[in-house]
């Protein structure tokens, strides 16, 4: 059986370093706070949607709408579970809300990203492999099921456990592993197909 | 090395893809920031709402930048209740320079009443936790509210209406948008966001070259919220001045 990762992200703040030595005991949500949250798991909430599918121009609305109800719900948080995990069950609800509705999901926006890229002062080579990438990478999503899509998401990308992942979903550990297996499967194949097509047309 | 590898586990290329695509599409810190100020611009006044630490911040920056065109708004009054926000809605700008992401449709997201915190929270055992960093990050139980919940959900009803009507609206279907705030009306007829949704009452009726019943409507919001960012919104209608 794969192993399935253990170290998450580690939500990086504001300066893209750890969150500064945070105890349990000093993580409370007062001590913590909106702000800090909101920093600290802005690129999570970011990233799933982009890779949910959500089209770029839409990410914000979505990521914004996340932390509403975050914000809204943060009252009501009751510590059973990590902060990440409660934070990608939400995001993953308003995201799925999202996608689910008829025509909210049109092709990938990525002339947008790639104005994006640009716009991070990477050089146009840099952003023309991030392109290409980020096209691949929702093809072979696309190729997945759902549920695949969903576990691979979170555990290869957002580095969430398989523990994490389950509760967030709300389903069983080894339903988490089955799917990531599958998914994995899909995506080696892509890749080695890609990467294949790549050497054939190369001059 | 790699031929022979498991497909349990992911590939050496297909990590380097991973990475690069992960990398391609994290935010800027310039992007997450813009975002949060557009949020909290939103939070004008919501001492009962969140943290402290929230509040302080929605006092710093309200009425600076937000998203041109739509932004959440949480008022003091539904923060009291445990609400949760309220649309401020105006018109499609050009981006400005202050503000280069581009935003386009609403999230248009079907209510997230049935998803947060409940069904969230239900399937962690307590013998479940992740012994990860991140899993540190707790937050700690709060005291119960009993009352809170279910004014806030039903204001995520209201929301999701709402959101559907903006949707509409700015997609162009005006007779739906119309017809969805309308519903609002009729279902919420004390509702803490009617400023908003007149806003989108008046923008529907204008986009329908109904001028006259767009103006009744403005004035009364304007009568009832003069100073609101929403009834400035409408400047760019029909019944702008």
């Amino acid at each position: 059986m794969a192993s399935l990762p253990t170290q998450p992200e580690g939500a990086p703040n504001p300066q893209g370093a750890p969150l500064p030595g945070v105890s349990p005991e000093a993580a409370s949500a007062r001590e913590l706070g909106f702000r800090e949250i909101h920093d600290a798991y802005f690129g999570f909430v970011w990233r799933y949607a982009a890779n949910r599918g959500v089209p770029a121009m839409a990410i914000d609305d979505v990521v914004q709408e996340v932390f509403v109800v975050v914000h809204h719900r943060l009252e009501s948080f009751e510590g059973r579970s990590s902060l990440k995990t409660w934070l990608a069950g939400i995001a993953y609800n308003v995201v799925r809300g999202y996608v689910r509705k008829p025509g909210n999901r049109p092709a990938g926006d990525y002339l947008d990203e790639e104005q994006d890229l640009l716009a991070q002062g990477v050089s146009p080579a840099e952003a023309l492999e991030r392109k290409r990438a980020l096209e691949t990478l929702d093809q072979l999503l696309e190729k997945m099921s759902d549920v695949q899509r969903e576990v691979f998401i979170l555990c290869e990308i957002e580095q969430l456990s398989s523990v994490e992942i389950a509760e967030a979903l709300g389903i069983n550990e080894n339903t988490v592993r089955t799917r990531l297996l599958a998914a994995r499967k899909l995506f080696n194949a892509g890749v080695a197909r890609q990467q294949a097509s790549q050497k054939w047309w190369r001059p | 090395m790699v031929e022979t590898m498991s497909d349990n586990e992911l590939r050496p290329a297909a990590r380097n893809l991973l990475d690069v695509a992960r990398t391609a599409r994290t935010p800027s810190d310039q992007r997450r920031e813009r975002a949060y100020q557009a949020l909290v611009a939103g939070l004008g006044g919501t001492a009962a709402v969140g943290t402290a630490k929230v509040a302080v911040a929605a006092g710093k920056v309200a009425a600076q930048g937000t998203f041109a065109w739509f932004k959440w708004a949480l008022p003091a009054a539904l923060a009291v209740s445990g609400g949760i926000g309220a649309y401020v809605w105006s018109m499609p700008e050009p981006a400005a320079p202050s503000s280069p992401a581009p935003v386009r449709a609403p999230a248009e997201v079907e209510a997230p009443t049935a998803a947060p915190a409940q069904p969230l929270e239900a399937p962690v055992a307590a013998d479940s936790r992740s012994a990860q960093p991140e899993a540190e990050i707790k937050l700690a139980a709060p005291s119960p509210k009993p009352s809170a919940k279910p004014a806030g959900d039903a204001l995520v009803q209201e929301l999701s209406l709402l959101h559907e009507a903006l949707a509409a609206s700015r997609s162009g279907n005006a007779a739906r948008a119309l017809e969805l705030a309308r519903e609002h009306a009729q279902r919420y007829p004390a509702s803490r966001l009617g400023i908003e949704r007149s806003a989108i009452e008046v923008r529907s009726l204008c986009s329908l070259g109904r001028p006259a019943e767009a103006r009744k409507v403005a004035d009364r919001l304007r009568a009832r919220a003069p100073s609101s960012p929403v009834s400035a919104a409408l400047k760019d209608t029909c019944v702008g001045k």
